[in-house]
């Protein structure tokens, strides 16, 4: 065997091991679950709800003049799953009866064997609490068309 | 914008041809060419073969996706489909089918399968067949591994595409001659080694995307199940393909001026440029969290390019050490052209980015001198010095490594090296774009002073807008000052081979390759030659006639063997 293909069998020895140990551990790691009754927790069902085509889930989340504005035909319209393959917290901040909780958005996505993009992006989410319950007081992705309330 | 990404790389691929074409057929006399009535009838004849091909597959694919199952219950067949299909088919094949009987008449000539028409159909059609099939090979793929639903069409461009691959991968193997035949492998290659690197470094991406995200990151939701799909679709796509092109033939095709292309540009250059890149902006990302403005406001946020980065780096390293292992085992003991190129295009490569650090320092310094100038207060005055430095201390180390080792050689070995055209060629070029790019500089920092003192706002506003201006003028100006001085050091120790007048010899009669190769690489001449029919054979001894032939004051001379030695006949063409 030449001292190339020595080399290329290393290399992708060396790639399919790290795969192998990404995956495992990957599949070892349990998902975050917030603590139900939190802000965080209500941004995390919601998000989960609108990755699983869930809309009236999501929709039950919005606080109820937001759910009054925006209709659900058009969140079932606006499933945005496939490029968004990770959200992540970046920050939470509570005050008093409002939250904001910041979120990264991490697309990695291959349009072909020959070409692949990866890109981030961050949302806000603003909470509000009535009755005892956080619910999603501002338009939300990928919810952003609501319309506003006459003044 | 890949195509756009690579075009720095194409030229300086095209330069490299022409280097390595110059040593092999230096002095090699012309082959006779053909008519141009052949040529008219060889583009018209394979262009309309190809075409009609394309139309002839687009029937099949449209009348096979007709007849595979979908994924739906199908409510309504749309018959103008249906009726293109069968009408493509109906006028293709004929057509198609009588011109290619005609081809193949004509390919029982030597001439035509040695063809560049012949050549060009065959690469296109494979490439078009490859890429096409290998879209569909990985939609079939991404839905096997759940990444995708599926798509009939992908199966039948698939079945269809796959079948005018394979019928053609066998005409080529049965008619096509050497080296025209290295087109397509070489392409085929090329396309392999990108989709692979993009492949791996995609998977690579993915999973340490993963693993990041778990350690660092507060995961919400999303899914992984998908991208790694399609990512391993990808993967045995693209490794299917590098491995019939490149390991199973490209590797073993004679090592021409395109093959040591293909090695040199896309293997080392490109796995290099992808690993410095890479590199860098992991070594930026890192300075400019600790010394720097960083965007993001935290480490994990900061930090979450890094899979990424060292996916592409470790692409790149991959790319660089495989072909440079190629490369090695395809050199002989001696120091090669090849060996040359490669040094020379690795020490550009450190060159150009060592350049651009300093270039930016310089911006940096004469900002901060010009009277007015506030520069290095703000953060991002900071980011972009980070920037400067890092490029300067990724792309220095690698230009002194190889440019210090060019340069011992050339002093321990300088009849040897001084003769290389990839040196020449280096120099030149490096003399020549950095003198071209320090005088636009020059224009445009002259320009601006001459604008604002005409409108009255000289002051240092003025130095500050063309600091950009001033400091090319002064790294490319010290590049190219630098380059003319080696190359007139170079041209002063020249060996007197190379000094000689003489251009071309036509040895006539002269048994044997060693003269003509000696008075190639002594004098630099092209050689031509010729047999006697009438006389004897000689073989002249070799330094007597190199040091008469140094002596000649003409360009063109004959050297004919003659019963009694030789004779050297002066010529020229007749005006």
């Amino acid at each position: 065997m030449s001292k190339s293909n020595r080399l290329l069998a290393a290399m992708a020895i060396g790639l399919v091991a790290l795969i192998a140990v990404a995956a495992v551990f990957i599949a070892i790691r349990e998902p975050v679950t917030f603590d139900p009754g939190t802000p965080e927790r209500v941004v995390q069902d919601y998000l989960i709800a609108v990755l699983d085509e869930d809309a009236e889930t999501a929709h039950a989340l919005l606080a109820p003049d937001l759910q009054a504005r925006c209709d659900i035909e058009e969140l079932e319209d606006r499933y945005y799953r496939r490029e968004d393959n990770r959200i992540t917290l970046v920050e939470s901040r509570i005050d008093g009866d409002r939250a904001t909780i910041e979120v990264k958005f991490t697309a990695t996505y291959n349009d072909g064997p020959f070409e692949y993009s990866d890109w981030s992006y961050e949302e806000s989410f603003k909470l509000t609490r009535g009755d005892g319950a956080w619910r999603i007081s501002s338009a939300p992705w990928p919810y952003y068309r609501c319309p506003e309330v006459s003044p | 914008m890949i195509i756009g990404g690579l075009l720095p790389l194409i030229i300086l691929g095209g330069i490299i041809v022409l280097i390595v074409r110059a040593v092999s057929n230096r002095g090699a006399g012309g082959s006779p060419g053909e008519s141009g009535t052949v040529t008219i009838r060889r583009f018209f004849q394979y262009a309309v073969l190809y075409g009609v091909l394309i139309v002839v597959a687009i029937g099949f694919t449209g009348l096979l996706e007709q007849l595979l199952p979908d994924e739906g219950s199908v409510i309504r067949r749309d018959s103008s489909e249906i009726a293109r299909s069968i009408a493509f088919l109906l006028v293709g094949i004929p057509v198609y089918f009588g011109i290619g009987a005609w081809v193949r008449r004509q390919l029982e000539d030597r001439r035509e399968r040695a063809s560049f028409g012949f050549s060009f159909y065959l690469t296109a059609t494979l490439l078009t067949a490859l890429i096409t099939t290998a879209w569909a090979a990985f939609e079939l793929l991404s839905w096997v591994f759940g990444a995708e639903s599926y798509d009939n069409g992908s199966l039948a461009r698939g079945i269809v595409w796959g079948l005018v691959w394979l019928s053609h991968w066998i005409i080529a193997a049965n008619y096509q001659e050497a080296p025209r035949g290295e087109g397509h492998l070489i392409v085929g290659s090329a396309l392999g080694l990108v989709g692979l690197g993009t492949s791996v470094a995609f998977t690579l991406t993915v999973v340490l995307n993963e693993m990041y995200a778990n350690l660092f990151e507060t995961s919400f939701a999303g899914s992984f199940g998908e991208n790694f799909g399609r990512s391993v679709a990808g993967l045995i796509v693209t490794a299917a393909i590098w491995w019939v092109y490149w390991l199973r033939n490209g590797l073993r095709l004679e090592r021409t001026p395109l093959w040591h292309a293909y090695v040199l540009l896309l293997g080392v250059l490109g796995g290099l440029f992808t690993a410095i890149s890479a590199g860098g902006t992991l070594v930026y990302t890192v300075l400019e969290w600790f010394f720097g403005d960083p965007q993001a406001a935290t480490a994990s946020g900061q930090f979450d390019i890094l899979p990424g980065l060292s996916a592409a780096a470790l692409v790149g390293l991959g790319l660089f050490f495989y072909h440079r292992a190629v490369l090695a085992e395809t050199e002989a003991a001696a120091r090669t052209e090849i060996r040359r190129i490669y040094e020379y295009v690795i020490s550009a490569v450190g060159l150009l980015a060592a350049a651009g650090g300093i270039t930016v320092l310089f911006v940096a310094l004469i900002q901060q001198l010009a009277p007015s100038g506030d520069v290095i207060a703000g953060d991002s005055e900071v980011n972009l010095l980070i920037g400067a430095i890092t490029f300067l201390a990724v792309g220095a180390p690698i230009w002194w490594t190889v440019w210090s080792r060019i340069q011992r050689l050339r002093i321990a070995e300088p009849d040897i090296e001084l003769r290389s055209p990839s040196r020449r060629a280096y120099l030149m070029l490096l003399f020549g774009v950095g003198g071209v790019t320090a005088l636009i500089s020059l224009l445009t920092a002259v320009f601006r002073i001459i604008e604002d003192v005409l409108d009255g706002n000289f002051g240092g506003d003025t130095i500050a807008d063309m600091a950009p201006a001033l400091a090319l003028v002064i790294t490319t100006g010290a590049i190219a000052g630098y380059h003319w001085t080696i190359f007139k050091e170079d041209r002063e120790d020249e060996p007197a081979g190379l000094r000689s007048a003489l251009k071309e010899v036509v040895l006539v009669g002269v048994a044997g390759d060693e003269l003509a190769g000696e008075i190639r690489a002594y004098l630099d001449a092209r050689v031509r030659v010729w047999d006697r029919l009438d006389g004897p054979v000689g073989s002249p001894d070799v330094a007597a006639v190199l040091a008469e032939l140094e002596e000649q004051p003409h360009e063109q001379v004959m050297l004919i063997a003659w019963d009694d030695g030789y004779r050297i006949v002066p010529f020229t063409a007749r005006t």
